[in-house]
């Protein structure tokens, strides 16, 4: 029985990814550029017929311009992997320039087949993990109930499986890396996280959490020697696992191509129109009239690293520093973990330069992660993280999946909302004024304007400013809640009875 | 409602529209289903607590019940009907709709308003005239109960009722094409279109067209000294019976075995169809009428003229009301389900489709497996027989997508077609004679 219902669980998984993939993915039959499909395509191409040392270097056969590598060597690794694949399967599909914007049936079924794979793969074991972790004494059907929403949250479905990505890897391996430490197995952790940093550098959104909860659970004032020995060992996994990664572009050279390839500064304050504070600011005035690039970039690091004060704060006093090491880590300082998680990867996300509006996706992991905790503010985030993309999945075509998976998502998720409420009772008015009045009605409306009404001719990006400051006014509010609940952390300890009830029934 | 796919880019947005038409029809079957199964299995709180009164989280005991709950299962099972899922939304049909009609239909006659269940079932009849298949059943039905009062007199005054409210929606609905009846009859009634469809409906004449086509492999290569049989092989031209007696469904002919007629295929149909009014005359309960409405639709697809696979639907959805009702039953539609829906499959053969078929019917399959044995426990077992049909209805499938397309496709074009249409026949005739064998010999038991 048991057995039935985890392939019950896998098939259901799958279903959905499938009947997501069904539809068009990003820039399909829009040439000369297609879109991020083809740029993955285009990867597998590169890495199988083109030598190691060529693959981030402009060159005869490899046009930077167009879709050139730009993440770090994993994923081209799993490029290659891929493409060596579908080489076999339908070589030419994977032919060098011919291949170009190469549309057919089956390649695209390969394609939609390679993302499921690797969600089966690395996604959804990674949550699996997690929950077996986080929520051990949770009953099974909170378990399966958290399993469900953190893995299959809309806006990683759309964009993986409609758009045309592989956030699934990245945050799989980020998510093994924050089980890990949770566990506090920290060289495995460390190990994992810095595969996820290698898959995508996006990850760097989780790297101060990371370091901070690290240094802070391993330096005790008392033991400073075996702190420093700790604090080295984990030290060295990273930079051995870097070497590791970055074995084929060791030469200066090679990697400052690399790097250069992966931080492109050249491109922008933010890339369209993303939910941040500075596209927000640009209502009231155009910072690229007043200040030149580098003030900006100066700007924005200023105000990211000012974002992360406050996760530093609680993570230094949850993980006090005057006490003995102990092996575990506690109840307080794992949700503290991963609160400083939601805390670093907003203060990237809201504050950072060149922002894509898929990396809110990385800011929904940590918080789905709390469902059991806050489900309210986690699941009407997901809600609004994903209408925060919306208008990139108007353009790829993904309106009819969008508005299936949200509506299902909607139901589903605030009845068991609901039945959550019944046991606690507070807030529950103020919570559905907020539902009703700050979300529901707001997107409906926004997305019938969208729909139906034309932009004026002066303002073409009205409708999707409209979308990013209203996306941009929830995820502040999160933001705030989290943060306040980072700090009022303590005073929730008194909560702390309940968990040990359940532990011992 | 994921199931809007493969839009064509061309006309995106007809498509679009054509689809979210049957989605908003599909309305009808929704609200049909949660009613029927609210009336069957009306909300009884307090009748699981017993069971799990040892349970101490008192909230989890309510929610675990809810996969123990009859009416939650008859919803699930009645609403994502797999067989519905690819025949509305991938292939294109309106049957959701239709179905749901009928379900109300079942729905008013079980709570007894005779007249409003039968008007809509003459709505239903001119929507689509195949629910014909059911008439028997509902015929009976009612002339026996509603027409007939308990002392068995004849009503004349009920009678004249039913007449007239069925043949008011009749006329409307005729009406206007009154000039063109016999026009209409032969549009509707096309007996020139041959025994079975282009792919074989997986009935009893699939059987009987599959031995024709063997014996011509068998006589062709081992010929007999019996005069007659190669005078029939001489007689008719073989090499066109065997390449495109499937396509061409016009001249479909028999060789070695007699040719049937349309009157063949109603002699056996009637045959066939009076004992599964059996179990109406018997006991006057609406759940031996909803087995009786399959039985009856049951047989005229099995035994009936130029069948249509999708006709197993008909079969199929109103089963499925009955699957909670005994296990025997759950055991059958399990088994009904399988290979009823499995037969569907030739009808979405592109490449994309081929994922979508397999796991909106796998997991279908697999939960209503997990609902009806959680349901029943260890009452829900099958025969060996059984275990191995569905063994072998997965290697057929494994042979259909890997191994046929890549090694036999060249040769013999049609054989995944014929090997999926004869062994879904097979199980078919074998659960036509199970239910048969239920309702005549262990009807008490058959349906609680």
């Amino acid at each position: 029985m048991k057995y039935l219902v985890i392939s019950l669980f896998l098939l259901v998984s799958i279903m959905i990814r499938y009947l997501v993939g069904l539809h068009s993915y990003s820039g399909q039959s829009k040439p000369p550029m297609y879109g991020d499909y083809e740029a993955q395509r285009h990867w597998m191409e590169i890495t199988t017929k083109l030598p190691v040392h060529q693959w981030y270097f402009n060159g005869t056969d490899n046009d930077l311009m167009y879709w050139g590598l730009d993440y770090p060597p994993l994923t081209a690794y799993i490029s290659w992997v891929f493409g060596k694949v579908g080489e076999y399967i339908e070589p030419q599909s994977m032919e060098l320039y011919s291949s170009r914007g190469y549309q057919s049936e089956s390649s695209k079924l390969f394609m939609r087949l390679t993302v499921i794979l690797s969600d089966i793969v690395i996604w959804i074991p990674s949550v699996v993990f997690f929950v077996q972790t986080f929520y051990q004494h949770q009953p099974l059907r909170k378990k399966i109930q958290a399993l469900l929403f953190i893995s299959l949250q809309p806006g990683l479905l759309l964009i993986d499986h409609g758009h045309f990505q592989y956030n699934g890897i990245s945050l799989g391996l980020a998510l093994f890396g924050i089980t890990f430490l949770l566990k506090k197995q920290d060289l495995l952790g460390s190990l994992f996280f810095v595969l996820s940093l290698n898959y995508k550098q996006m990850s760097l959104y989780y790297a101060p959490a990371f370091f901070f909860f690290l240094l802070f659970s391993n330096f005790k004032v008392n033991q400073i020697g075996t702190s420093i020995i700790r604090i080295l060992k984990i030290g060295l996994t990273v930079v051995v696992c870097f070497i590791i990664c970055w074995l084929p572009f060791l030469s200066i050279e090679q990697s400052s191509q690399v790097l250069f390839r992966l931080f492109p500064f050249a491109r922008g304050l933010y890339e369209d129109k993303v939910a941040n504070f500075w596209c927000f600011i640009s209502i009231l005035v155009n910072l690229k009239n007043i200040l030149t690039v580098d003030k900006i970039i100066k700007l924005c690091t200023i105000c990211t690293l000012t974002g992360l004060v406050p996760m530093i704060y609680s993570l230094l006093r949850s993980n006090s520093i005057f006490q003995k090491n102990v092996d575990k880590v506690s109840e307080n300082q794992r949700t503290v973990f991963i609160y400083s998680l939601i805390n670093s990867s907003f203060s990237f996300f809201l504050f950072s330069f060149q922002v894509h509006e898929k990396s809110i996706l990385l800011v929904t992991l940590p918080v789905s992660l709390l469902i059991l905790k806050h489900p309210f503010m986690s699941w009407s985030f997901g809600l609004v993280s994903t209408f925060s993309m919306f208008p990139l999945l108007f353009k790829d075509g993904l309106v009819i999946p969008y508005l299936a998976i949200m509506i299902v998502y909607t139901v589903i998720g605030y009845q068991q909302v609901q039945e959550e409420q019944s046991t606690k009772e507070n807030q529950s008015t103020l919570k559905k004024v907020y539902l009703y009045l700050g979300l529901i009605i707001p997107m409906v409306g926004i997305h019938i304007i969208y729909q139906f009404i034309k932009p004026p001719t002066t303002l073409p990006y009205l409708w999707l400013l409209l979308v990013c400051n209203f996306s941009f006014s929830h995820f502040i509010t999160n933001l705030f809640y989290f943060v306040y609940k980072m700090f009022t952390i303590k005073s929730s300890e008194n909560s702390r009875p309940n968990s040990k009830q359940t532990k011992i029934k | 409602m994921l199931i809007v796919d493969n839009l064509n880019y061309k006309s995106y947005n007809t498509i679009l529209f054509q689809r979210f038409s049957v989605i908003v029809c599909d309305l009808v079957l929704i609200v049909s289903v949660l009613l029927i199964s609210w009336h069957i299995y009306p909300k009884v709180k307090s009748q699981l607590t017993e069971n799990s009164s040892s349970n101490s989280n008192s909230s989890g005991k309510e929610k675990f019940s809810f996969y123990l709950d009859n009416s939650s299962i008859l919803t699930f099972i009645m609403l994502f009907n797999p067989g519905l899922m690819m025949i509305d939304h991938v292939h294109f049909q309106y049957n959701g709709f239709l179905k749901g009609i009928l379900l109300l239909s079942i729905l008013f006659l079980m709570k007894g308003s005779t007249i409003t269940g039968s008007i809509l079932f003459a709505v239903l009849l001119n929507f689509k005239h195949i629910y014909m298949y059911m008439a028997p059943a509902y015929f009976v039905y009612l002339l026996l109960y509603y027409c007939f009062d308990n002392q068995n007199r004849f009503s004349i005054v009920n009678f004249i009722k039913l007449a007239l409210s069925v043949s008011l929606v009749f006329l409307v609905s005729l009406g206007p094409f009154i000039q063109q009846i016999p026009q209409l009859l032969q549009r509707l009634f096309p007996f020139g279109r041959g025994l079975s469809h282009a792919y074989w409906a997986p009935n009893f004449w699939a059987i009987y067209n599959f031995i024709d086509r063997l014996l011509i492999v068998i006589l062709s290569k081992f010929p007999v000294p019996n005069s007659y049989s190669a005078q029939l092989l001489n007689h008719k031209d073989l090499s066109g019976m065997l390449t495109s007696g499937l396509v061409n469904s016009q001249s479909q002919q028999h060789v070695i075995l007699p040719n049937i007629t349309p009157l063949y295929t109603l002699a056996l149909t009637l045959l066939f169809l009076i004992p599964s009014l059996v179990g109406i005359w018997r006991n006057r309960d609406t759940k031996s009428f909803i087995l009786a409405v399959c039985q009856c639709s049951m047989t005229f697809y099995m035994f009936g003229w130029h069948v249509h696979e999708k006709a197993i639907l008909m079969v199929t959805i109103p089963f499925g009301l009955l699957c909670v009702t005994s296990k025997e039953c759950a055991r059958i539609y399990f088994l009904l389900s399988t290979v009823g829906h499995y037969s569907l499959f030739p009808l979405l053969f592109t490449t994309q489709e081929i994922g979508t078929r397999i796991l909106l019917f796998s997991c279908y399959t697999l939960t209503i497996y997990i609902l009806l044995k959680y349901r029943y426990q260890q009452l829900f077992k099958f025969y060996t027989v059984e275990k191995l049909y569905l063994l072998f209805l997965l290697l057929l499938e494994l042979f259909n997508i890997f191994i046929f397309p890549l090694y036999l496709k060249e040769k013999l074009p049609f054989l995944s077609l014929m090997l999926t249409s004869v062994y879904c026949s097979a199980g078919l005739m074998y659960l036509y004679f199970q239910i048969y064998f239920n309702l005549i010999f262990r009807n008490n038991k058959f349906i609680d």
